[in-house]
């Protein structure tokens, strides 16, 4: 079966032709999206929807390098060549204030590509009656481990196409298949609550319509439920640094929020990575264990193949045995951080200009400690007899285990991050405790160079949403099962 | 006619066969100018034009099964197949399955013709408006700026099949400021003013700003810290909004349960209150009705530290047994949205300042969107949290604060300043400060 996609050539031959008429040169950027949605609240469903959005967006350049944007959702011939002339249009008065000109279109190499990524349970290959019935079966099973949890369950498949034509013959199509599946699991009682997620993603409806997905879901899930309900109960960390245990959620967030942006070729004039607006390449960062990498990945939640300009995208290693190696970068900026092009540029939709990001980070340790057991059957006390048979445990104080990634925030021209986490456990030689959750904050750089061990295989289904620019995109990654942070005085757990 | 009321009433008839239905759809144009690291325009901030249909419809069929479906420049051209698609998809939400009594909508005035010029064909005013940003912040030391203008102009038909006929346009405008990337300001309005008058608060960012370019230490300790009107708004849209979203409390997911809404149970300090307004002339987040048929209007959320209503649409109201609620506008801060918090006797917000003799000055916070909202507990990062002493910037700390949001509104001795420049007040409150 071809793309969806492939049904706009003549549109986009509109398009580039209307573009020379004018002497500018166009991108134009074609996105067809059907996306269905269940969501079950405390076992009912309270939606079912399908949406196929479709639209395209036109950036043109002028001789003089000055931009212009205009997007629609009519993808017809003569809708785009009113888009051409309207972003030729409104780039020509930027240049009347000042407008700063655009650079890189020449670093891109013409291309002419299909990417059809199926996937063995696509859009139609679970009907929307099984599909609700597997989304309240998974609601139903987390509400009924204790009385007092509500939950929420929301599960999406998507099938997301992209046609990418520019001016110099490059004519690319590409699938991003996805689908995801999100348990809140609340549990409230005598006036307390707590609130911990649950999630699976990949790429099609396997991750609820198999075997081997509904068991992982019901299991983290269950394990969810369990720490909300204790939570209620459970004392407060006191704030402080510590030597800490992050599980691959949380890695994928080191790696993504706190290092994964500074690395991207757009942000190097105020990056603590770039040093005179370039990217400081071959610079340790961390131990020579430690490796970074970014790229996307077959059957991942986040995978991208191909660039939103056009450009094939490249699997990176930004940190290599602790040395700064690769920027991600797209041609915009890739010249003036002074790194190659890496084909990162993602935008959310047909509306927005993409950006260089992350597409699946990791960030793993060489010779990790062993872990026997699967990510969804390892207790807090697995973790401390890891640590405790590696003598990674201490003495006099507590290592803090933080378990499951509630989101974060950093400031890349800073350095600062902040995390949270589900819950945290005080790991001490003969004991564990489990107490409310606390921000993890402090510097990039320290905690990077702070990483001492990994423990476990890498796990790289870590889901996430990208939030640079003001766009939402899908993100992921992870890093082995579980990384060990030494204490270090600019790594802070917030304590409540 | 735009496409918008082209596509309602398409809709409109074809769907005479449902038991029931209501739409709203928007044709919607806007145009968008930024600068990024000073620089106009560039690599990643050109200046944008849009033009789109967007909307929703809601349908229940004879089976009394509902569908929801999404309305796009295309719907029109893909009727009735798009139709047949949503009905496909139908479910059973007894809750959900009913359409509002025709009530006329609240007349608000929400559209401006100059702002509409501004979209159709002369960015000018934007591009003066993002020099003015620009030229304030300069002045104010600024080394780095950020900054986005935008306009757009609407035309939007909310129907239903109880009679529901509402077709009104709209205009709206954004503006957005950052400062050495650390403080940060916005300004949201529907009128052409909006675009002038920026200086005083690119101005007021740029002083934060200036006073966090010097470092000075924050010792560990419990102390009073006060945060700005735009930091207090982060807490309500993130602890209070959560708690009192209609389908969090009937579901289980908030704080509160039905049973204290009806009971008014005091949560607050009996002299606080929140009221969501959205029916202010030419307010940023005001509207006719909700794309539901609900009128636009004012009303008390908390009274007196009371809870008297959470915000409820048509299904959560049934289902909770009481009156449905505006509900405030997606995608703004709460203020702008028109959700205010109150108290009596607040104190003017300078003053406040000038009268802190040891405090952090809290803008923004890092992680917000991390925390249990259910809990009000709060743990942030605060990497510019502004020094005070003896009512003077003294500096700016890196600080983790915390404490428990919803403590704080029943503590006595917090106290609340408000400014004529936020909807919504700055907070002085105790809590712990991590240096």
């Amino acid at each position: 079966m071809s793309l969806r996609v492939s049904a706009y050539t003549e549109a986009c031959r509109a398009a580039v032709e209307r573009a020379a008429a004018l002497g500018v040169y166009a991108i134009v950027r074609i996105q067809d999206k059907i996306e269905r949605a269940v969501g079950v609240a405390n076992g009912r469903t309270d939606l079912k929807s399908v949406e196929e959005a479709s639209g395209v967006g036109v950036q043109v350049f002028t001789e003089d390098g000055l931009s212009g944007f205009a997007s629609s959702d009519i993808i017809a011939p003569g809708s785009l060549q009113d888009l051409v002339e309207s972003a030729a249009r409104l780039a020509r008065e930027s240049g009347a204030y000042g407008s700063e000109p655009a650079s890189g279109i020449g670093r891109m190499q013409p291309l002419v590509r299909q990417v059809h990524r199926v996937v063995p349970m696509g859009m139609d290959a679970v009907d929307h009656i099984r599909e609700e019935e597997l989304v309240v079966g998974v609601c139903r099973a987390t509400m009924e481990i204790d009385s007092r949890l509500a939950v929420r369950t929301f599960y999406r498949i998507v099938d997301d196409q992209w046609r990418i034509a520019r001016s110099d013959g490059t004519d690319v199509m590409f699938s991003i298949p996805r689908a995801a599946v999100m348990n809140m699991i609340t549990a409230r009682s005598d006036g307390r609550t707590a609130t911990v997620n649950a999630s699976l993603s990949g790429e099609d409806a396997s991750i609820v319509a198999s075997l081997e997905g509904r068991l992982r879901l019901e299991k983290r899930a269950a394990k969810a439920a369990r720490t909300a309900l204790a939570l209620l109960g459970a004392p407060r960390v006191r704030a402080g640094s510590y030597r800490i245990v992050i599980d691959y959620a949380l890695a994928k967030g080191l790696a993504h929020e706190a290092f994964g942006h500074a690395a991207e070729s757009d942000c190097m004039e105020t990056s603590i990575l770039g040093r005179n607006g370039r990217f400081r390449a071959g610079e340790r960062v961390a131990a020579d264990i430690v490796t970074i990498v970014d790229g996307p990945l077959e059957g991942d939640y986040a995978y991208q193949p191909i660039s939103a300009n056009g450009v094939l995208r490249e699997t990176v290693e930004i940190v290599k045995n602790g040395i700064t190696v690769r920027a991600l970068a797209d041609a915009f900026s890739a010249e003036r951080a002074g790194v190659a092009v890496t084909g990162a540029g993602r935008a959310e939709s047909f509306r927005h200009i993409p950006v260089p990001r992350m597409s699946n980070i990791r960030i793993t340790v060489d010779d990790p400690l062993p872990m026997d057991l699967a990510f969804e059957d390892v207790a807090p006390q697995d973790v401390r007899e890891c640590l405790a048979r590696a003598g990674l445990l201490l003495e006099g104080a507590p290592v803090l285990y933080l378990s499951g990634y509630k989101g974060g925030q950093v400031n890349p021209a800073k350095g600062d991050f902040v995390f949270n986490c589900s819950a945290i456990y005080e790991l001490m030689p003969t004991d564990v405790r489990l107490c409310q959750p606390a921000i993890f904050s402090g510097k990039v750089l320290s905690a990077l160079g702070s990483i001492i061990a990994g423990i476990g295989r890498p796990m790289t289904d870590a889901m996430g949403t990208c939030g640079k620019a003001g766009q939402s995109v899908p993100s992921s990654g992870g890093g082995n099962m579980f990384l060990v942070i030494d204490e270090n005085d600019e790594i802070t757990i917030g304590g409540v | 006619m735009s496409a918008a009321v082209e596509t309602a009433e398409a809709l409109a008839r074809r769907l005479g066969a449902a038991r029931g239905w209501r739409l709203v759809a928007s044709s919607v144009q806007s145009v968008d100018v930024g600068m990024d690291d000073s620089k106009l325009g560039g690599d990643y901030r050109p200046p944008r034009a849009t033009g789109e249909v967007v909307g929703s419809v809601f349908v229940i069929w004879e089976d009394g099964r509902v569908s929801r479906g999404r309305i796009d420049g295309r719907t029109l051209g893909r009727l009735p197949r798009d139709i047949e698609l949503w009905r496909s998809l139908a479910y059973r939400d007894d809750d959900a399955a009913h359409i509002a009594e025709l009530v006329p909508p609240t007349q608000v005035e929400l559209f401006d013709p100059r702002v509409a010029d501004i979209v159709t064909g002369n960015a000018g005013p934007m591009f003066e408006a993002i020099s003015q940003i620009a030229a304030a912040a300069r002045e104010a030391g600024a080394d780095v700026i950020d900054a986005g203008v935008s306009c757009s102009a609407a035309e939007t038909v909310i129907a239903s099949s109880n009679g529901l006929w509402v077709k009104y346009p709209e205009t709206n405008i954004r503006c957005l400021w950052g400062i050495d990337k650390t403080m940060s300001g916005i300004k949201l309005g529907k009128d052409r003013e909006t675009l002038t008058g920026l200086a005083n608060a690119v101005t007021a960012v740029g002083r934060l700003a200036q006073a966090a370019k010097v470092r000075v230490a924050a010792a560990s300790r419990d102390m009073r810290v006060v945060l700005t009107p735009r930091a207090v708004e982060y807490f309500i849209g993130h602890y209070i909004m959560h708690n009192l979203s209609g389908e969090n409390v009937a579901e289980g997911r908030s704080r509160y349960s039905l049973e204290q809404f009806r009971e008014r149970e005091r949560v607050f300090r009996d002299d606080i209150g929140l009221t969501l307004d959205t029916a202010i002339p030419m307010g940023s987040g005001s509207y006719l009705c909700t794309p539901e048929g609900v009128p636009s209007g004012r009303v008390a959320l908390i009274e007196g530290g009371q809870l008297a209503t959470p915000i409820l649409n048509i299904k959560y109201a049934r289902r909770s047994r009481m009156a449905p609620t505006s509900i405030p506008a997606m995608g703004m801060p709460p203020g702008h949205a028109g959700l205010t918090l109150g108290a009596q006797n607040m104190e003017d917000w300078l003053q406040l300042i000038a009268g802190a003799r040891d405090t952090i000055l809290v803008d923004s916070v890092l992680g917000m969107h991390t925390q249990d909202p259910t809990t009000g507990n709060y743990s942030l990062a605060v990497p510019d949290g502004i020094v005070v002493r003896d009512g003077q910037f003294a500096g700016a700390a890196k600080v983790v604060i915390s404490g428990n949001f919803f403590s704080a509104l029943s503590d006595a001795d917090t106290r609340f300043g408000l400014s004529g420049d936020h909807p919504n007040p700055g907070i002085e409150l105790a809590c712990h400060v991590e240096g």
